[in-house]
């Protein structure tokens, strides 16, 4: 079987703006990447295309999760094949209970009703790891909630739904060092055999507590170069300056 | 004055008051011609009224008890209550003795049936001193024609009651309901409205605020698709101060549904210290509904604090987007928002078993 997530050739833009322009990435399940890049250079628009967002258009190339091109796909069907995007601004929605909501989509990824229990047993194990309180399940999902909080709440959406392919979007933006620290053991937890991981930041100090295997570099809307982790120390210490210069 | 010459008066008020047009302001965009209201003293009520009642409290069909027509009196210049308040037969009467706490809820349900039929359900709480209970009432039945409905509230001082309402009423029906409540020195109103039935509803909500340190809390919500029409009316009545009203009406429209929300908060001179905030929001589905919304201040006092707002809206691409990248299909991520939008005003029935049977209603009207 093909367990891989493969990016070909991407090219989508946001309006009339072009700003993937042919990028090309290969994820294997156990595999864990990082995608690095200044602002404008097409982090968001990635995230955004990968998991379907309308406001984007992708104009050319696949997404192939497994060998399938998903690009047809709309956003739930992505999600239940075990797609998952951690937002960089999680949407707020109030009137929705976080756990009620949580409950919804585990039934959604699983494609059936679950036992209501288990669930709930699950859900207590999941609040352990990354230090959240018993209440904030039952609050209106994101409403209020610190910068903290929300990416908390994405890493318990990721942990209860156990995606196969996960897509970080600047999860470390907004994060003080505490947080930071629980949410990349809670994604250190998940990372494995069963897992493909893409990281997406600008700055290094996620990739201090998950160590990539592999690091990208994305300067306007392609991968300009690749390495491992030294490569995310090497761009820390330069800057992007560094290789925009070199282009 | 008698029930016989109260009677007299309001028949004699109905006939005086001219139908609403659709100039009135209130009206507005509302077509009556479906409203038949000829010979209508002559035509067979029929509504049946079931009580189920609490330890300690009356609870009894209605007949003159008193104070009947002191918060809705016989001239109240409104054709349909009018119309009610000449022609009721059926109706109930609660009274809660003072200081006794109901220890379970209290249940009215006034039921419409019949084909081309009239009904004038009235009712009458009495929460003496100190007395706190639950109602849930509920106006429901496959009548059809016309239905106006009265209800005099009052509580007396340090009173508490939990008044959960609902309309439920089928497709036939033309409501036009009136509900007005007097609150006390230290009482305190906790009120849901639900409205979901009729083909053409008239929703009058009412508090007068009459003794200090008197609270009320008005959550109403309103699900109205196909060509129903919702006119809600709603006043906050501050006749003293320190006296604290807060009113949230919730709609939502599909299909070629209509409301036209219009709420007065009315404080009067000299009461100082009142807290009043109204707001109506509308959840707008389809692009075919009308919806409008109206508030008015009426105020006197220069020292209160009065908030009051107002929304029309459709539903956050944004966040559908969200719930759909979590694996919801578009269908259960609408409907999912559609709830939460109606939540705050649910989340306000303290009667667990209501509050499933508001959330079933809504399900059943979203789920299409």
């Amino acid at each position: 079987m093909n367990e891989t997530f493969e990016i070909v050739d991407l090219h989508a833009r946001i309006e009339e703006r072009e700003i993937l322009r042919g990028l090309n990435l290969t994820i294997r399940k156990g595999e864990v990447h990082a995608i690095m890049g200044p602002n404008g250079s097409g982090k968001s628009t990635l995230a955004n295309a990968i998991m379907g967002n309308p406001k984007y258009e992708v104009t050319a190339g696949e997404i192939r999760l497994k060998g399938e091109n998903i690009l047809n796909l709309p956003t739930e069907e992505r999600a239940r094949k075990g797609l998952f995007l951690a937002f960089q601004y999680p949407c707020e929605v109030p009137g929705v209970r976080t756990a009620n909501f949580l409950k919804l989509a585990c039934n959604a990824r699983a494609g059936k009703e679950l036992d209501t229990m288990d669930f709930y047993d699950k859900l207590q194990e999941k609040m352990k790891v990354l230090d959240i309180e018993e209440k904030f399940v039952r609050r209106y999902l994101n409403e209020g909630f610190s910068g903290g909080e929300k990416k908390r709440n994405e890493i318990l959406q990721m942990l209860m739904l156990e995606p196969e392919f996960a897509v970080l979007d600047e999860t470390d933006s907004g994060l003080d060092i505490d947080a930071l620290k629980i949410v990349c053991e809670g994604v250190n937890k998940l990372r494995g055999p069963d897992i493909g991981i893409l990281i997406i930041t600008h700055y290094e100090r996620m990739l201090r507590y998950i160590t990539p295997d592999y690091v990208h570099i994305l300067v306007e809307g392609r991968l300009v170069r690749s390495g491992g982790p030294e490569l995310a120390a090497h761009l820390e210490q330069f800057g992007y300056d560094w290789i925009t210069k070199k282009q | 004055m008698n029930l016989d010459a109260q009677r007299a008066l309001a028949w004699q008020t109905y006939q005086r008051l001219p139908l609403p047009s659709r100039r009135d302001v209130e009206w507005q965009r509302f077509d009556l011609r479906a409203l038949n209201l000829n010979e209508i003293e002559k035509r067979p009520q029929s509504v049946r009224v079931s009580l189920n009642s609490a330890p300690g409290v009356t609870l009894v069909p209605l007949v003159d008890q008193q104070p009947i027509g002191r918060a809705i009196p016989p001239d109240e210049p409104n054709k349909f209550a009018a119309l009610a308040s000449a022609l009721w037969r059926h109706g109930a009467f609660l009274r809660v003795p003072a200081g006794h706490k109901a220890d379970r809820p209290i249940e009215i349900t006034c039921e419409f049936t019949g084909a081309n039929a009239v009904a004038f359900p009235r009712t009458l709480i009495v929460l003496e001193p100190g007395a706190e209970a639950t109602l849930v009432q509920q106006f429901t039945g496959p009548g059809d024609g016309v239905h106006a409905s009265l209800t005099e509230v009052f509580l007396e001082e340090g009173a508490r009651l939990h008044y959960v309402s609902f309309q439920n009423l089928a497709p036939g029906a033309l409501d036009f309901t009136l509900k007005r409540a007097h609150v006390a020195r230290n009482a305190e109103i906790d009120w849901v409205v639900g409205m979901f039935g009729g083909s053409l509803t008239r929703y009058d909500v009412q508090c007068i605020m009459d003794g200090e340190g008197g609270n009320s809390f008005i959550y109403g919500a309103g699900v109205v698709d196909d060509r129903q029409q919702l006119a809600q009316f709603t006043r906050q009545h501050h006749r003293v101060g320190h006296t604290t009203s807060d009113l949230l009406f919730k709609n939502v429209l599909r299909d070629r549904a209509a409301t036209n929300y219009a709420g007065i908060i009315k404080v009067e001179k000299n009461a100082n210290g009142t807290n009043a905030y109204q707001s109506n929001r509308n959840l707008v589905l389809d692009k075919t509904v009308q919806c409008d919304t109206r508030p008015i201040l009426e105020i006197e006092s220069h020292q209160l604090r009065c908030t009051h707002g107002a929304t029309v809206g459709r539903l956050d691409e944004n966040q559908l987007y969200y719930l759909r990248t979590r694996g919801l299909d578009d269908t259960t991520a609408r409907n999912v928002l559609i709830e939460a939008f109606l939540d705050p005003v649910l989340a306000r029935i303290q009667v667990e078993s209501v509050r499933q049977e508001f959330a079933e209603i809504i399900h059943r009207k979203v789920l299409k």
